[in-house]
């Protein structure tokens, strides 16, 4: 059934009740999600100056180099950190949580056990933190934050996971739409993930290389089960909700679900390709890993199609633009994944900065701007405060985006040079390293770009809270559409 | 899932209105009145030319799991193919031997006398002009199977370092390459050292496992040895 | 229709599969080969760390070498590792018996160090190295790790310990750098770095 007539939309007087609805409902969420959307953007101010410090000392090893705190070795996984629990998981919880309620319909539960969260959750980032610049970093990476710090993300997830499963069983919607299959997955994942990785790396380690296998389903997973779900939640929500046009194929969301949960998991150990683990291990990761290709093409078109016909709305809406940035560069970065997971590939990319530029491909052109794109549709729903200026959204995403592009491109090609000069022993090592420079370099460029756009984000985030300056009518956008007409709701079927 | 039917209202007016009276519903309603209804779907079949590919994708991870598998043994490190293409070749061990020499040398003796030959001062002697390197080849070949310790003089300059031995982590075919590599390097212009010589001196040395000092070396290799001529 | 129990089902089944796979089963089939140790050297792999080498295995965790220095040896065929001289064979499980945690590395900023003990035995070079790599490798990018070291007036004679840099590096007269217990602990670790014995598993 394709068509959709005039009657499905929400006809004017039930508009009047479920705006109420909703009113009620983004009242329930205010204070939690504000409260991670402002943690979220503390970690990403700390998480960015981390990343200058840390890029500029890789061609500048000189650069504060008295500090034992402020050593690469600290200050790369501090800013790891700071950037995945930090800025991404509270953004991710705080858009979730949001999420779910809208789905449902219902309000959020339990909220005085999710301010607690808040806290506990920026307590224990803070410890970690401050654990790993003073020398207590475990060195397993993704999980770098000392013994006395998970217990706080523990707790404090435990209380997420109350409220988002309390308010889903309250439910008054009756279906379960595409958005909540990914929420409730990264919820149920996450803990299982974090507790096991934690316990059996951490508290109670496991001997030997079998650690290397548990610390990379881990962290793989993080992005993949934990981060992926959230991103292309909101973007499931967000896309058809600003368009007013329903997702493309309800076929579609269901193939690219069921395969993103049965393949994602297995994809981890492909960052072990040539290391000491036994080859089925490493196949089996590789197979899973190529198999991603299904759900990111399923996703891809489910998302592509909902669009299409409507590119010009980029031209405004802020909240579109990033999301769709955001889900292109979801696209591409998977695909570029599935490749770089068979060996011939791995061959030279493994090791080398190709690797970090891959990461922050997944973590910032496909989550984070898909974080920054819902942060800016939620929040003036929670304050009921209008963003300051159109032009200042419009130069954070000039910045962050060029500034991913300028980083994407620098550090691809220089570490696809770099693996090439590695597996030739006649180049000498050093050698290798003076070449990578001018790359390290630009990499330090496009961070200098991204760190405007991130004070660009904090500035307008803050003004928002405040309530700075006269009250806005309608929406803020990159520029005034034309004669201001609102964007009307679709009433033809998709496709026609 | 009636996309009609999820539109009704399961109640008509919420119940919450302490929290409509909290927040002023004039100001939470301005973004909210002008929203789209929320996402719905719509049931566009898949492509089937997606499902063949797919269905292709997947048969490519069941033959590729089948034959990489190693027997899902802990004990199997390798899996059936490695990449069948360049890096075979460039693992295959250079003809020349100065190529093979230099790359030995990179490997294991540019961290202290550089990639420049001129070593570390104080530190670590230079080989660029050394008359160490130049002169005798028994000599030399000693130094690096044994290893050499105690106070060295080299170009004027006195060290007092270890030399490593190497006589367990090369062979006479690496040793030979390496010396003779060095012997015409950053200016040095001395003849080849053969890999057959190295094997008699190695022969000869057998006895010894301590690093060499100074003195002894030129004991040792001023004694007549059995030579064939390189 | 209520999808909740399909979601929840299945949810839990597709997590629970590589669960298995990559998590209980590694663990079983490789957590036990704990106890057998078949190095033939004596070096670090396998047998436990004691006193001051122990102490350097945490000043190398501490300190994240690892985010710039891996520890494993590709096989012969995959990259360029064992032409490199970075060890005579690839490492397997075996190698990493009882470390905790285990310091594999996933980036290759730096040199990879499985066997650097054996490559680089020079107690003096590590020092040097570790105050400033440019003194050893000029053009190199790794920080110095100064702070390791102290640098002191020179009481009397200089200690027998003290680092004897070259001119240009050299700090004023009458003042000595001193290596920290720290600073030795970590020396004294890098140098077991040698995983060199025969194994089976390593194949040809």
């Amino acid at each position: 059934m394709s068509e959709q007539t005039a009657s499905d939309l929400e006809p004017e007087s039930d508009r009047q009740v479920f705006a109420r609805q909703r009113a009620a409902i983004d009242a329930s969420a205010r204070l939690p999600v504000l409260g991670f959307f402002t943690g979220s953007v503390f970690w990403l101010f700390a998480g960015t100056v981390l990343a200058l410090l840390a890029s500029i000392k890789l061609h500048n090893p000189q650069f504060l180099d008295d500090a034992s705190w402020l050593t690469f070795g600290r200050v790369r996984p501090a800013h790891l950190n700071s950037m995945a629990y930090g800025w991404a998981s509270q953004a991710g919880i705080g858009v979730l949580l949001w999420l779910m309620a809208r789905l449902a319909r219902a309000e959020l539960s339990h909220t005085r056990l999710l301010l607690s969260a808040v806290v506990l959750w920026n307590v224990g980032m803070l410890a970690g933190t401050t654990g790993i610049l003073v020398g207590e970093s475990t060195s397993i990476e993704w999980l770098e934050f000392p013994p006395f710090a998970p217990p706080f993300f523990a707790i404090a997830f435990a209380l997420i996971a109350v409220s988002a499963m309390v308010t889903f069983r309250n439910r008054r919607e009756p279906h379960v739409y595409v958005t909540q299959w990914y929420l409730i997955g990264a919820v149920f994942w996450f803990p299982w993930l974090y507790t096991a990785a934690n316990l059996l790396l951490l508290y109670t380690p496991v001997s030997g290389v079998a650690q290397a296998s548990i610390n990379w389903w881990y962290a793989h997973n993080v992005l993949g089960l934990w981060l992926t779900p959230i991103g292309l939640g909101a973007a499931y929500y967000l896309l058809p909700k600003v368009l007013g046009r329903p997702i493309y194929s309800y076929q579609l969301s269901l193939l690219g679900f069921w395969s993103l949960a049965l393949f994602y998991n297995w994809a981890g150990v492909h960052h072990l390709i040539g290391g000491p683990l036994p080859a089925w291990l490493i196949t089996l990761s590789i197979v899973g890993s190529v198999m991603m290709v299904i759900p990111v093409i399923t996703v891809a078109i489910n998302h592509h199609m909902t669009v299409v016909g409507n590119f010009r709305e980029l031209r405004y809406s802020p909240t579109l633009r990033f999301i769709v940035f955001g889900a292109m560069s979801y696209t591409a970065v998977s695909v570029q994944g599935s490749l770089q997971s068979l060996r011939t590939v791995n061959e030279v990319t493994h090791f080398t900065h190709y690797t970090v530029a891959h990461a922050h491909m997944g973590v910032y052109a496909f989550f984070t701007m898909i974080m920054f794109g819902s942060i800016y549709y939620i929040v003036p729903r929670l304050t009921g405060w209008e963003w300051a200026s159109g032009r200042l959204i419009s130069f954070h995403f000039w910045t962050t985006a060029l500034g991913m592009v300028l980083y994407f491109l620098a550090l691809t090609f220089g570490g696809w040079w770099q693996g090439r000069e590695l597996n030739n022993a006649d180049v000498p090592f050093l050698t290798i390293v003076q070449n990578t420079l001018p790359y390290l370099q630009a990499r330090s460029g496009a961070g200098l770009l991204m760190a405007a756009g991130h004070l660009a984000f904090a500035v307008l985030f803050a003004l928002n809270l405040l309530r700075f300056g006269a009250p806005r009518r309608g929406p803020t956008l990159f520029v005034e559409r034309p004669n201001n007409a609102e964007l009307a709701p679709t009433v033809a079927p998709a496709g026609s | 899932m009636n996309p009609v039917a999820s539109q009704q209202p399961a109640s008509a007016v919420p119940v919450h209105s302490d929290s409509e009276e909290r927040h002023s519903v004039q100001e939470l309603h301005a973004p909210i009145l002008r929203e789209q209804a929320e996402p719905r779907d719509g049931f566009e079949p898949i492509p089937s030319w997606l499902t063949l590919v797919f269905g292709a994708i997947v048969f490519w991870g069941g033959y590729y799991l089948a034959n990489n598998n190693g027997g899902f043994d802990s004990g199997v490190y390798d899996e059936q193919r490695i990449g069948p293409d360049t890096s075979a070749v460039e693992s295959a061990k250079p003809a020349d031997p100065l190529v093979l020499g230099k790359r030995l040398y990179s490997a294991n003796c540019v961290a202290c006398h550089q990639p420049t030959g001129l070593g570390v001062s104080g530190q670590f002697p230079p080989l660029a002009g050394s008359e160490w390197v130049l002169g005798d080849p028994a000599v030399l070949q000693r130094i690096l199977l044994q290893g050499l310790q105690g106070p060295v003089s080299v170009k004027d300059q006195l060290y007092n370092g270890n030399m490593p031995a190497f006589s367990s982590r090369l062979d006479d075919d690496q040793l030979a390459a390496v010396l003779s590599y060095i012997r015409q390097e950053w200016g040095n212009a001395a003849d080849p050292i053969s890999p057959s010589s190295l094997a008699d001196i190695r022969k000869a040395t057998a006895q010894r496992s301590a690093p060499w000092v100074v003195e002894e070396l030129k004991a040792s290799a001023s004694a007549p040895v059995a030579t064939e001529q390189p | 229709m209520n999808q909740a129990p399909t979601i929840f089902v299945g949810v839990f089944l597709t997590f629970a599969s590589a669960w298995l796979g990559l998590v209980v089963a590694p663990y079983l089939q490789l957590a036990p080969q704990g106890s057998e140790n078949t190095l033939t050297s004596d070096a670090q792999g396998g047998a436990p760390l004691g006193g001051l080498a122990a102490r350097g295995r945490d000043v190398y965790r501490a300190n994240g070498c690892v985010y710039c220095h891996s520890q494993q040896v590709r096989p012969e065929g995959f990259g360029s590792d064992l032409d490199r001289g970075w060890g005579p064979r690839r490492t397997v499980a075996q190698d990493y018996v009882g470390e905790r945690p285990v310091l594999l590395g996933t980036m290759r900023t730096g040199p990879d160090l499985a066997n650097i003990g054996a490559r680089q035995p020079s107690a003096t070079w590590h020092h040097l190295h570790l105050y400033n790599p440019r003194i050893t490798s000029p053009g190199s990018i790794m920080p110095r790790f100064a702070f390791l070291y102290e640098s002191r007036k020179i009481l009397g004679e200089r200690s027998s310990a003290a680092l004897k840099l070259p001119p240009d590096w050299d700090l004023e007269s009458g003042y000595e750098v001193v290596p920290r217990e720290d600073a030795k602990a970590l020396v004294a670790y890098l140098l077991l770095l040698d995983r060199a014995g025969a194994l089976e598993e390593a194949g040809p």
